[in-house]
């Protein structure tokens, strides 16, 4: 008997309790609905402008991406070509100055074979000049020698009807 | 006073009334008076020296050339008008002047060697192309080996051996 007095009294004492909750949740839901819903609105429509301006940087990041690249590649190709000109440029000079080159060394052989002959030409009359000038050196010893005061007196007298011939002829 | 000057000088005693004997005269007073003056400088120097006077120069002249009348007249006249170192400076032109009238020939002969035969054999030539009324001066140069080598005023003639070599190694 006890025992059952003792359960309606927890019971009671529950329904009381789950009576004071319902109270609660129910002055919880007047007072905080309001707030709750505008304060997750308001984070709601954050949220959305925030994606949406997050889109428009993508879009705009993407735009210029898309000029960067388009521009890279412009760059690319415009360093190609001035690679390939450059390149075209710099083959034509190298066969420019081949050829220079190759005229230069044409003319300067040339030019050297010419100077070796003309040399070997001056050596040899040098050496032709000495041999003459040493003959012509010994011959007058040998002549100095061997000249008769006769001899010298008939080249003498020769000479003067050289000079006679020279003198009637100019006058 | 310029050579113009001793030339006018030159015409003056020549188209006066001198004779060929005093032009003579004159010709080789003048040859032993440059012989002097060439040969020694103290005389030249006090002969074309302004501060001694005409009498002092006149007998130093006078002890050169001899006191003939138309010698001493002729350097008389030299000093008075004041062109002896014009005389002196262009001996060489006066004496070939003079000699130009006079028709002498002044001939410098060079040979290797002379001897009385050789000198009168040489002259007996000479005399035979340009007459007898030459002025000849022998000089001995062994270079030349034999031959000989004829100065007859401004010309040359050379027969001599080193001459005719040198003309043949020069070909």
């Amino acid at each position: 008997m006890a025992e059952e007095i003792n359960l309606v009294g927890q019971l009671k004492f529950a329904s009381q309790h789950l009576f004071n909750l319902f109270v609660f949740v129910g002055i919880l839901y007047y007072f905080l609905k309001r707030p709750v819903t505008s304060f997750f609105q308001s984070r709601s429509l954050n949220i959305e402008n925030s994606i949406n301006s997050a889109k428009d940087i993508i879009e705009s990041a993407q735009k210029l991406y898309d000029d960067s690249s388009s521009k890279v590649s412009q760059i690319d190709n415009e360093v190609t070509q001035i690679r390939d000109s450059s390149n075209k440029i710099c083959d034509n000079k190298v066969a420019e100055i081949n050829d220079n080159a190759s005229s230069m060394v044409a003319l300067i052989e040339r030019d050297t074979k010419e100077i070796i002959k003309l040399e070997t030409k001056k050596i040899n009359n040098q050496i032709e000049d000495q041999i003459l000038n040493k003959a012509v050196e010994l011959a007058l010893n040998d002549i100095k020698v061997s000249l008769t005061p006769q001899e010298d007196v008939k080249i003498i007298k020769n000479y003067l009807e050289e000079v006679k011939k020279d003198v009637i002829s100019n006058n | 006073m310029s050579s113009a000057t001793i030339n006018d000088f030159l015409q003056a005693i020549t188209s006066s009334d001198t004779s060929k004997d005093e032009l003579k005269n004159i010709y080789s007073s003048l040859v032993d008076f440059f012989n002097i003056t060439s040969s020694n400088k103290e005389i030249k120097v006090f002969l074309t020296n302004d501060i001694y006077d005409s009498d002092s120069k006149l007998s130093i002249i006078k002890d050169i050339v001899g006191d003939s009348d138309s010698s001493m007249n002729f350097f008389k006249t030299v000093l008075d008008f004041e062109i002896l170192d014009d005389l002196i400076s262009s001996h060489d032109f006066f004496l070939k002047k003079l000699r130009k009238i006079l028709d002498r020939v002044k001939i410098e002969v060079f040979v290797s060697s002379i001897d009385d035969d050789k000198k009168n054999s040489i002259m007996n030539e000479l005399s035979d192309i340009w007459g007898s009324n030459l002025e000849v001066n022998f000089n001995v140069d062994p270079d030349i080996i034999g031959g000989i080598v004829l100065q007859v005023e401004d010309k040359f003639y050379d027969g001599s051996i080193k001459g005719k070599i040198e003309k043949f190694n020069n070909i």
